[in-house]
């Protein structure tokens, strides 16, 4: 008996071996994605065509709460689960300074001269590439850039015999969705990111905040979230989405808004501007029935929309060989060719990277897209080192570039949810937000 | 006789469980009086005592709660409900499944499925599939009898949670509940028959004195086991809306990912660690009092 | 007259039976499938196409479609892979280390009076710590030391959290064996050791089978350790399930077909071993 739980032991420890030692003979390495159609296309892509020797690209499609959450910690705590860390500019600009991300300089000295002239890097967006560097050395490459804008169903106007203007107003938006909105016939009004979360609900509600003239902080880092001007903006927000907007307010991120304006049962869709493909592609019902207008304004008449891309950066503490291959994966990610194959096999513009590099507007069934026009006057319109009307001790359209923003925002759009289905009384929602904001202020030694 | 030593049999086993459990939850506690930001590296991490705890226990302003207690407060109403449900119900199909009906078998083996099912399957397909207001089963037969069907998810998020917690435990309190009946010996029975019992007596005044073992331990198992509950929160409500749907798991994973704070973090599991402590041993203690 | 009153009597008697039998089966059986049926739908869709599953019916024509792009993913069988690893590994790690560790619990000699009894509850009392509370040092200690980008690290935990369980159900089985074997057994001169293998554990080995079955489950099943310490190499199969809960455009047949494989180990698994899974807790029940 103890020769056979010897073998036993044995057997099982053996097993153990071969399984990890397996793992390390082709040189692997691990990305995480956001779910989100841009980069479930890539992951398409990257499967059926990225072939380097001797590397295998580990691609997974997470949900994008995750997908921060699991990033973040990893990258503080020094990590290698993950070689490339897909973020944006939020957190670019603290992780450089942590030196969490990789200086990519050195990469692209590196390269060959006749790659590094194919991959011109001048073709890149400057807005994109500077708000992921410092002082002028890159530590990501931006996959894709957005902005947010309007999208809305030609038809569903049409039937009511309503038009949408360049450039609404937000008081205008409220109308028009009320017109639209019938639920006897299951059509939703305007539909909206409702799941908290600083990067899901956060995003349009901060640019809707900063349109109606509020602001988080003054110039002393007080927090200012109980003013009239914020008040009637989270009054907005709620407003839209009772009266007009989805019945699962709480569970749609922009995946279920998506779905649901492509299958034409909703009016208007205030989102990023990289979604626009999504409804112009195959297995939309509003494909070419799509019109588009400027992210709406109300008390500040410019620059309310945001802006953001997705970006890919290199963990530090991986090994050379993996970081090395990560690169040779970002560089192919983000080249003209990548571009030019994703506009040639799916010409609805629907797999492509926007907002990334100037060339790509210039490809010919790209610049045709309906939504090309309106997402480069977007891309102009924004500056994100004004927010505001009035000035503050930060920067970031729809969100504030501190590190404690992640949890102060995602707590304020916890809040906003309990308000949005009333839960709580918008003076709680307002103080507890309030209260979050000056802690923060406070812990982490911003006020002085 | 030989001396036996027996050390060797026990000490890989208790050198393993203490090393993956004990010691972590040591180092949790020390970790739990340090500020200790790791999105702030910058800021150094320094001891900071109960900080940390009172940053949760400290009442400002007696007339808002603080969002700790609230948790607290929905970690209980979860495990009380949840439990309460599973045994009464749990009970009540055991009973049901005692009798020798024709494929009784079959009967229980789809009662006993939702057990085995995944927490995070469970919860995708009930969002999915059935709660989702307008491609779900619920929507869609809500709609068909002329109401409105109202989302579930956001406006009742704890009714839901505990409703899919029972759902997934009440197999596994049949389980053992109908253990104990079927040991139950026919002799018994018959002569419960013969005595003239009817059905209520019998069941409520004999059976459920007999099987208050079994019982016993079902309700012990499944409060352990609810309060770790995280997976079914996360993929259903996120704990939403606001922090409404939240228990003290929960909120300890977002203290960890979300707000990167692992000295808060670490204050938040101990301080949970002690409540389920306290709370297993009440209930053990209660339910030993009264006989039960 | 009597006799034909009589007969009526027991007639109707049979009858009231009959009816009785055919009520509670009727209740038990509409009870039963209402109560399984959410699992009933996601295994019927499945077998549908994306666009049939998009709005709830029982009525379609069936296809492999989904099921074959479902098992072409070689993604899946990534964490098919390491959920199967994991229950494997760990059922039998914590048998190794939990069946002596039950055996000398309850026949050990110990030198002082309370000991058996401080370590049996102290192993009891780790069954009741909930992960959250090692959560923070397991992560940290997996990322120094790399141990999230091999399924070791995951084995480990869970091994560290289920021998417990084991130790817990065997020790009651083992309490069930009479001191006289044993004593007998001492007599003829065994070791512990071959007391343990020839005596003890072919008299419990229901028990040790249920007590597997039940970890295999819980560890099939388990995803908070499962979500947060791994990587895209080590993940399993509740956390590739967990990032279904967001749309990912039309997916619903997807979803079911994906969560039909991953719950039906599990299933089939306790189905079939229904009996001795009860047998084994609810003797731990009457032992308390």
């Amino acid at each position: 008996m103890k020769r056979f739980a010897t073998k036993l032991l044995t057997a099982v420890l053996l097993a153990m071996f071969l399984f990890v030692g397996t793992q390390g003979f082709a040189q692997t390495i691990n990305i995480a994605l956001a779910n989100n159609p841009i980069s479930q296309a890539l992951n398409k892509l990257a499967k059926e065509k990225y072939k380097a020797a001797g590397v295998t690209v580990n691609i997974a499609v997470l949900p994008e709460n995750d997908l921060r959450q699991k990033l973040t910690t990893e990258a503080s705590t020094g990590g290698t689960s993950y070689d490339m860390f897909f973020i944006g500019p939020y957190e670019a600009a603290s992780w450089a300074k942590n030196g969490w991300l990789e200086n990519l300089e050195p990469y692209f000295k590196a390269m060959p001269a006749a790659k590094l002239t194919a991959y011109d890097r001048p073709d890149l967006i400057q807005g994109m590439v500077g708000s992921l560097a410092v002082k002028g050395q890159s530590y990501a490459l931006p996959f894709y850039g957005e902005s947010s804008f309007i999208m809305y169903n030609k038809e569903l106007f049409a039937a009511k015999g309503l038009t949408m203007p360049a450039e609404p107003t937000w008081d205008q938006i409220y109308d028009l969705a009320k017109k639209i909105n019938d639920p006897a016939k299951g059509i939703v009004g305007m539909t909206m990111r409702g799941a908290p979360g600083w990067g899901m609900s956060g995003a349009p509600f901060v640019t809707i905040v900063n349109a109606f003239g509020g602001k988080f902080y003054d110039m002393k880092w007080n927090a200012t979230v109980d003013t009239p001007e914020q008040r009637a903006a989270w009054a907005m927000y709620k407003k839209v989405l009772r009266d007009a907007g989805q019945p699962d307010i709480l569970s749609y991120t922009y995946n279920e808004c998506i779905a649901l304006m492509q299958s034409g049962k909703a009016g208007i869709y205030y989102d990023a501007t990289s979604i626009a493909p999504a409804l112009e592609g195959a297995g939309s019902k509003v494909q070419g029935k799509v019109g588009y207008a400027m992210a709406p304004h109300q008390k500040m008449m410019t620059n309310t929309s945001w802006l953001w891309n997705w970006a890919m950066g290199i963990n530090p503490k991986s090994s050379d060989a993996k970081k090395k291959a990560t690169f040779d994966f970002m560089v192919w990610a983000t080249s003209k060719e990548y571009a030019k194959m994703s506009v040639d096999l799916d010409p609805t513009g629907s797999s492509t990277p926007p907002a990334a590099r100037t060339s790509t507007y210039a490809l010919p069934a790209y610049s045709k897209t309906p939504y090309a026009a309106m997402t480069v006057k977007a891309l102009k319109a924004m500056d994100f080192t004004k927010p505001t009307i009035d000035p503050v001790p930060y920067v970031g359209l729809q969100y504030i570039a501190i590190p404690e923003f992640a949890d102060a925002g995602t707590q304020m759009t916890q809040f906003l949810a309990d308000y949005v289905v009333d839960k709580i009384t918008l003076d709680e929602a307002i103080k507890k937000t309030n209260d979050v904001f000056n802690q923060v202020a406070v812990d982490g030694g911003y006020r002085k | 006789m030989k001396k036996k030593n027996d050390w060797p049999f026990i000490l890989p086993a208790i050198f393993v469980v203490a090393v993956m459990t004990q010691v972590p939850f040591l180092l949790t506690v020390v970790y739990s009086t340090l500020r200790w930001n790791l999105a702030r590296p910058d800021m150094p991490i320094v001891f900071s005592g109960i900080d940390n705890y009172l940053f949760f226990l400290k009442i400002p302003d007696f007339t808002v709660v603080p969002e700790f207690y609230s948790i607290v407060l929905q970690t209980i109403i979860v495990t009380v409900v949840a439990l309460v449900i599973c045994t009464v119900i749990g009970f009540l199909f055991s009973i049901l499944l005692d009798h020798p009906i024709p494929g009784v078998n079959i009967a229980r083996t789809l009662i006993m499925g939702p057990f085995f099912v995944m927490s995070t399957v469970t919860g995708v397909i009930w969002k999915t599939t059935i709660l989702n207001t307008t491609f779900g089963w619920y929507g869609v037969l809500a709609k068909s009898i002329g109401l409105a069907p109202v989302d579930l998810l956001s406006y009742y998020p704890l009714p839901v949670i505990i409703f899919l917690f029972c759902w997934q435990w009440i197999p596994f309190f049949v389980l053992i509940i109908l253990a104990g009946l079927q040991g139950i010996s026919g002799e018994l029975v018959d002569s419960m028959r013969i005595d003239g019992l009817n059905w209520w007596q019998s069941t409520f005044r004999v059976k459920l004195p007999l099987i208050m073992n079994h019982i016993r331990v079902a309700v012990m198992l499944g409060l352990v086991f609810i309060v770790k509950e995280f997976g079914l929160i996360l993929v259903t409500t996120a704990g939403g809306p606001g922090t409404r749907s939240y228990t003290l798991p929960y909120q300890v994973y977002m203290q960890i990912f979300s707000a990167s704070n692992v000295g808060r973090a670490g204050a938040l599991a101990t301080m949970t660690v002690v409540l389920t402590l306290l709370a297993v041993n009440f209930v053990s203690k209660s339910m030993k009092k009264n006989n039960l | 007259m009597r006799a034909n009153q009589t007969l009526s009597l027991q007639r109707t008697a049979q009858i009231k039976k009959v009816i009785k039998m055919v009520a509670l089966t009727v209740t038990i059986y509409t009870l039963a499938i209402l109560y399984f049926s959410p699992i009933l739908y996601m295994l019927i869709s499945g077998f549908k196409t994306e666009y049939q599953a998009v709005s709830p019916s029982f009525v379609f024509t069936p296809t492999f479609e989904t099921y074959k792009s479902v098992l072409s993913d070689p993604s899946l069988y990534g964490y098919l892979g390491n959920s199967i690893f994991q229950v494997l590994a760990s059922s039998v790690l914590c048998l190794l280390l939990g069946l002596p560790a039950a055996f000398a619990l309850a026949f050990g000699n110990f030198r002082k009076k309370g000991t058996r009894d401080k370590i049996y509850m102290w192993f009891l009392t780790t069954i009741l710590l909930p992960p959250v509370a090692v959560l923070i040092p397991l992560y940290t200690w997996f990322h120094a030391w790399q141990l999230n980008t091999t399924p070791l690290g995951l084995l480990m935990a869970y091994v560290g959290f289920h021998v417990p369980i084991v130790v817990w159900m065997l020790y009651s089985f083992f309490a069930d064996v009479p001191t006289e074997i044993m004593e007998a057994s001492e007599m003829d001169g065994c070791t512990r050791f071959q007391q343990m293998m020839h005596i003890a554990v072919p008299l419990v080995r229901t028990g040790i089978i249920s007590a597997c079955l039940l970890v295999a489950v819980f560890i099939w099943n388990e995803f908070f350790l499962g979500f947060n310490l791994t990587g895209n190499d080590t993940a399993t199969l509740p956390v590739y399930m967990s990032r279904f809960r967001e749309q990912q455009g039309m997916f619903i047949a997807q979803l079911s077909a994906s969560s039909t494989i991953a719950i039906l180990p599990a299933i089939v698994v306790g189905w079939m071993t229904q009996k001795s899974l009860v047998k084994g807790l609810t003797l731990g029940a009457v032992k308390g």
